[in-house]
């Protein structure tokens, strides 16, 4: 490490020095049973550099290679960017809690064991499911980052994450549910594979019961699982890279109420304990929290050092980088809101709607125009406020920027998803819902 | 690296498989008239799978090449501790000993950063110049060049080169809040001059982009369909190649039920196969990373179910042979069952007559991509035209297919005599693992399918 941070100075005019390293522990049970382990060991350095006011960027996992890396970074600024970009300075020293010796020192045999614990709990569908688990234990014993401006950081983080699948198939009919509980200490997520059993049981108890009545237009409520599909397109219109390219729909807009005021985003990565959570962005600026919407009213873009620089404005510590991939915006936690009252009182605002629980080609078609249409793989029929059954053969369809302008309700409840998105139910009556017989 | 490899192995209990892998390659990404992505990197890393006999699945990758005993030992220990309820095994294959060489006519590693990044700006030029309603492009070129060692304790040895260049266009257009897309992109194995010329392309994405702009968003319901080569390609890829893929089902015997041999799933005319042999297509593997031998696979063969996709384990399973579809992304996965290049046999119906008596259907082309969740399928074509009265009419947009797998391969009703395989430079995503794929197959008509939309 220290050559290549010799070889920066030397040979740029300014640079960053980026490494990590880390372990992994995957173990996967199917067909009710352990199925196979895996350990991956990673390290390698990332390198950027400016050289006569231009850009470049390498990285390697080649040990053997390290001369070459900043060589190579220098061969790519001949041709980069020219963008007077200037690297922050040092800053005080902080930590977020979000390194667990207890998930480090989580050995093998137990890790196996809580597999087979979640499928003891599960068995009373063996004959009907199969079941997928997937446990990951994710130990990042170092990443280091230095510029030549001094700022530097060391960081260590754990992550352990239960993913559950259960599958039926029969002749014509599918069911695939899903959840996850995810953190970066051990007893969080321990603690929570019990209610994460008890609603998937729940769930497929209640998939049995089909229904079949044509829904035309009536009012549709997105449970948390299937809400991404409403956030895909904010997300792509407010990273800054699209905003700075003139794509995206909210270029121009800060300021701007956008959306129903009801409605809130706000990206924070300094949660204790949160997978998204880190003490600085891979740049080095600090973390705080962006508020990106607020009341309906666009307030930030996801930024970084280059995306800030070309709009004229600072960045706001939104940085990630890998060691093949140069620094761009991304999201850490995020917290959708704001709303008031539970799901079951969300669902007692109409007299019949459909629940949608997942969604099917997220992300896909023309994300930045705000469009979604997606079959859909899990909804219910609610009526009077209960579940009254599975509903099939559905599609949906809307434009986030209309359906999102006038949100009949927010519930204030809110679940995590995928370890990093705290989401409540939305109820819209003004999307697009066909099928259901 | 052969003798590094082979003394590693010696002595090791059960079988052991070790794949090293060290890739070169370049990245360039313009957007608008910046530049977004140029970067150059070398990823250099090393895969063990072990599997003891009465054991499970033992695999540890890493990055430190002298490592590679201990490693060994380590993946040899998961695989004791893990104790199936029934052996895994594995069907058995010839052991070979095969050195694949990529044979380029003319190979982007003699070219300088400088020449490619002027290639696609040359592209992302054309397509920001071509109308003032283009407002954003995508521009990319990149290439890999990797050499792959693979060895298992079987005496299978394989040296296995594998290049690979393509460039991507995308121009994004807008009018008034309205925003439209449209992308194409073209991949070689042999030649970066296959990606130079594509002036022609480039005007033509931009002109869509714009095109798309003025296009009414297509009304939902059932339609007949036409598709044209790339979305029928993308179509059986995402609809039916990932129901085929045996590891999906193997576990499962319901889903055996719906995939069983012999059962009617097409019309007579309707042939669907997969092929890892053929050489220089985009998903061509030669030897999948199990090390068993590519060739053509046939799915379906006049309309009736007549194959999978295998690795050695699930063929084991379910009593049948290896396919040659084991293959991992690279040294950081276990080979899965993959599909390679995956095709529509020609029909012998003219494309002209693939419209006849269509009073309103839709002509629904390229493709945004697709996802499929065992019956279920969706898939969003690049830009659609109504037919009206057996006509192509006017341009239609966010046309989403959508659907039941089973009920739409029983609905197409004429494959046409046009085929042709995709030079596409494109990847199919899987259980975290993209793959280079190949797609080919001529127009084809379909009734009766569902269309998302307003």
């Amino acid at each position: 490490m220290q050559s290549i941070r010799e070889l920066i100075r030397n040979k740029a005019d300014a640079g960053e020095l980026f490494f990590e390293s880390s372990e992994e522990l995957s173990l996967r049970f199917e067909g009710w049973k352990l199925k196979s382990s895996e350990i991956n060991e990673r390290a390698g350095y990332s390198v950027r550099v400016i050289k006569n006011g231009r850009i470049g960027f390498s990285g390697s996992t080649d040990p053997n290679a390290v001369e070459d890396i900043v060589d190579r970074a220098l061969q790519t600024a001949k041709l980069g960017e020219k963008l007077d970009l200037e690297f922050p300075g040092p800053e005080e020293k902080r930590e977020f809690d979000i390194y667990d010796e207890k998930v480090v020192e989580l050995s093998y045999e137990k890790v196996v064991e809580i597999g087979k614990a979640v499928i003891n709990e599960l068995s009373s569908l063996k004959g009907e499911c199969e079941l997928r688990i997937d446990i990951r234990k994710y130990v990042v014993p170092k990443i280091f980052f230095e510029n030549t401006q001094g700022a530097n950081f060391e960081i260590r983080s754990t992550f352990l994450g239960v993913t559950l699948e259960l599958m039926k198939m029969v002749e014509g009919d599918v069911i695939i549910l899903d959840d996850s509980v995810s953190g970066t200490h051990f007893d969080d997520v321990n603690n929570e594979i019990p209610s994460m059993i008890a609603r998937l049981k729940d769930k497929y108890a209640s998939t049995k019961n089909i229904v079949k009545q044509r829904v035309e237009n009536i009012p549709v409520i997105f449970s948390p699982n299937a809400l991404f599909a409403l956030l895909v397109p904010i997300f792509a219109a407010t990273n800054g890279k699209n905003v700075v390219a003139g794509s995206s729909p909210l270029a121009g807009k800060l300021g701007e109420k956008i959306f129903d005021e009801k409605f809130s985003i706000i990206d924070d990565g300094t949660i204790p304990r949160k997978n998204g959570t880190v003490p600085f962005d891979d740049e080095g600026i600090p973390k705080n929290p962006i508020v990106i919407v607020e009341k309906g009213v666009l307030k930030n873009y996801y930024l970084d050092l280059v995306t800030a620089k070309k709009l004229g404005m600072k960045s706001n510590g939104a940085a990630s980088r890998g060691i093949f991939s140069a620094p761009s915006p991304s999201r850490s936690n995020v917290i959708v809101g704001d709303g008031f009252g539970t799901e079951k009182e969300l669902f007692n605002q109409v007299k019949r709607a459909v629940l949608l629980d997942g969604l099917l080609g997220i992300g896909q078609g023309n994300v930045l125009s705000g469009a979604f249409s997606n079959p859909v793989a899990l909804a219910f029929l609610v009526e009077d406020g209960q579940i009254v059954g599975r509903l099939k053969n559905l599609a949906v369809a809307g434009n986030v920027y209309e359906c999102l302008s006038n949100i009949a309700a927010i519930s204030g409840t809110r679940e995590w998803k995928y370890g990093t998105f705290l989401l409540p139910y939305i109820l819209l009556d003004n999307v697009s819902i066909t099928g259901g017989e | 690296m052969r003798d590094i490899i082979l003394d590693a192995l010696k002595g090791t209990e059960g079988y052991v498989e070790v794949r090293v892998e060290k890739r070169e390659g370049s990245r360039i990404r313009l957007r608008g008239r910046a530049i977004d992505e140029l970067a150059s990197s070398i990823d250099l890393g090393g895969f063990i799978r072990a599997l003891v006999p009465n054991g499970g699945w033992g695999i540890v990758t890493f990055n430190k090449l002298e490592e590679l005993k201990k490693r060994i030992k380590e993946a040899i220990e998961l695989s004791k501790s893990i104790v199936p309820e029934e052996p895994i095994k594995l069907a058995e294959i010839e052991p070979v000993e095969a050195f694949i060489k990529e044979n380029m006519t003319d190979d982007f590693r003699g070219y300088s950063l400088g020449y490619k990044k002027e290639l696609i700006e040359n592209y992302n030029d054309i397509l920001l110049s071509h109308s003032a309603f283009i407002i954003d492009t995508s521009t990319v070129y990149e290439d890999g060049f990797t050499k792959i060692y693979y060895a298992n304790t079987e005496g299978t040895y394989i040296e296995k080169e594998r290049a690979d260049c393509l460039v991507v266009m995308m121009a994004i257009a807008r009018k008034n809040g309205n925003i439209q897309q449209a992308w194409e992109t073209r991949g070689s194995r042999v030649s970066i001059g296959d990606l130079r010329g594509l002036d022609g392309l480039a005007r033509n994405v931009a002109q869509r982009a714009v095109d798309l702009l003025d296009a009414s968003p297509v009304k939902a319901g059932r339609y007949t369909v036409v598709l044209d080569p790339y979305l029928a390609g993308v179509f059986i890829h995402e609809a039916f190649g990932h129901l085929s893929e045996a590891d999906h089902i193997f576990e499962n015997p319901r889903a055996m039920e719906m995939m069983k041999l012999g059962k009617k799933f097409g019309p007579d005319e309707l042939n669907v196969g997969d092929d890892g042999s053929i050489s220089g297509l985009r998903g061509s593997i030669y030897y999948d990373d199990e090390g068993t031998p590519c060739r053509r696979n046939y799915l379906i063969k006049d309309g009736i179910l007549v194959g999978r996709l295998h690795s050695r384990e699930t063929a084991y399973k379910m009593k049948e042979k290896p396919t040659g579809n084991a293959r991992a992304q690279n040294y950081s996965f276990a080979p899965i069952v993959r599909m390679t290049n995956t095709f529509i046999e020609n029909g012998s119906t003219p494309v002209e007559d693939l419209f006849l008596g269509i009073d309103q259907g839709i002509y629904a082309c390229h493709a945004y991509g697709g996802m499929t969740e065992f019956e279920n399928f969706s898939f969003s074509a690049g830009y659609a035209y109504m037919i009206r009265n057996g006509r192509v009419a006017e341009l239609v947009r966010d046309v989403v297919l959508q659907g039941n797998l089973f009920e739409t391969l029983l609905n197409i009703e004429a494959i046409g005599n046009d085929f042709i395989w995709l030079p596409m430079g494109g990847n199919c995503g899987k259980h975290g693992q993209t793959a280079p794929v190949g797609m080919g197959s001529p127009h084809i008509r379909i009734r009766n399918v569902l269309i998302g939309g307003k």
